[in-house]
């Protein structure tokens, strides 16, 4: 349906060539250096705005976005490696190569799941502080896996080329951040970036057999998805505030708080809902699947940027 | 290719070609189907497989779940409902 130029032995023979191990990435009580930046400069831009704060304050605050950042893409993994394990289980005596690919996917997902929990561990022992990350992953897991399978994966898609867009426009050459947080990041991105196209042959094999009302409420329950998605990203600003106020050992006051709280829910929306409502990837599957719906997303991506 | 060539090619693999389509007949005839021709004829082969237990029990599993990512109904099977009161 999608007329793809690439197949499950392509994400398979990717995958074997970028493949990495967990330790080799991060030791299990690994320190964390907190003198730079953990989050690119482009994904936090919106704060730039904010006046009232200092340079290290600024520093903590994008320490605690990237520790969000992070915990929310563990937070995601839970829904995406529970979906990918009923596509694998779908081709069980089907095709072998979708089989392959989509199980290295499961295992690379719940790695990646590790990767995160331990820095997050490292995190809340080094940082000095508790900051606050949203911990609902199986409530949320649960809430988008009810909705059809071809909105599951249209969110799975969006998610997974979000990160390379991530990695590829904002962290890769931004010269200014941790370099480990970078490494995790770029680790990250390696195993995404087949993660993407498998998503990308299974939305493909979901739709064509999708009618086209099926396809056009898909794309309505993907909006309604991501619309869920900012309720929780503003949690997350919530926690974010409270941390700081922690660092910082006073409360921040009514306006300087109105402004961060705005500047970091447009910073996360533009994060996580923007760019990909807007990568060319998801917007060109979208059209193929439903040019009504794809409309629709591109009008709902314009709030978000 | 329908959902049913592809579950013959499924079971051909496995067990060979003449045993592969002879089961699929028979399962089909279980079935009361004449063809498979949506994902909820897809999942009353499945249910049909599963109770035939062994591998065939794994299969009908995998077809199963197929089925419901294809868009078959989440339907109950009709001998797990509940008759007590």
């Amino acid at each position: 349906m999608l007329e793809l130029k690439f197949d499950y032995a392509d994400c398979v023979a990717h995958s074997e060539k970028v493949v990495w191990a967990l330790d080799d990435v991060m030791t299990e009580g690994q320190p964390l250096d907190f003198s730079k930046p953990f989050l690119p400069a482009d994904l936090v831009r919106h704060l730039d705005g904010v006046a009232g704060l200092d340079e290290a304050t600024r520093r903590q605050l994008n320490q605690i976005a990237g520790n969000a950042y992070l915990n929310l893409f563990q937070f995601v993994e839970e829904y995406i490696l529970a979906t990918m394990m009923e596509h694998a289980q779908a081709e069980v005596f089907g095709d072998p190569e979708a089989l392959r690919a989509l199980t290295r996917m499961v295992d690379e997902e719940l790695k990646h799941q590790a990767l995160f929990k331990r820095f997050r561990r490292s995190f809340d022992r080094d940082f000095g502080h508790s900051c606050g990350v949203l911990e609902s992953a199986a409530a949320v897991a649960h809430e988008i896996m009810s909705h059809s399978p071809v909105a599951v994966m249209l969110i799975t898609l969006h998610i997974e080329w979000m990160t390379q867009q991530h990695y590829t426009e904002s962290v890769k050459d931004d010269v200014g951040i941790d370099p480990f947080f970078k490494s995790l990041l770029h680790h990250h991105w390696l195993e995404e970036s087949q993660h993407a196209r498998i998503d990308m042959l299974e939305l493909s094999k979901l739709a064509g057999y999708a009618d086209q009302a099926t396809r056009d409420r898909a794309v309505d329950e993907y909006i309604g998805i991501l619309g869920a998605f900012d309720g929780l990203l503003a949690e997350q600003v919530t926690m974010d505030l409270a941390s700081l106020e922690s660092v910082r050992g006073e409360p921040l006051g009514e306006a300087l708080q109105s402004a961060i709280r705005e500047a970091m829910h447009q910073a996360y929306r533009r994060t996580f809902l923007w760019y990909g409502m807007t990568n060319r990837n998801v917007i060109s599957s979208l059209q193929k699947l439903s040019p009504e719906g794809a409309a629709k997303v591109t009008e709902k991506a314009v709030a978000y940027a | 290719m329908s959902g049913g060539d592809d579950i013959i090619q499924r079971l051909v693999h496995v067990y060979g070609p003449t045993k592969g389509e002879a089961l699929y007949r028979e399962t089909l005839e279980r079935t009361g189907l004449a063809e498979l021709r949506s994902p909820d004829d897809e999942m009353r082969f499945a249910d049909a497989l599963i109770d035939s237990g062994g591998l065939l029990e794994a299969m009908g599993r995998s077809l199963r779940v197929r089925a419901l990512l294809r868009g078959a109904s989440r339907a109950p099977r009709a001998d797990r409902i509940s008759t007590a009161p």
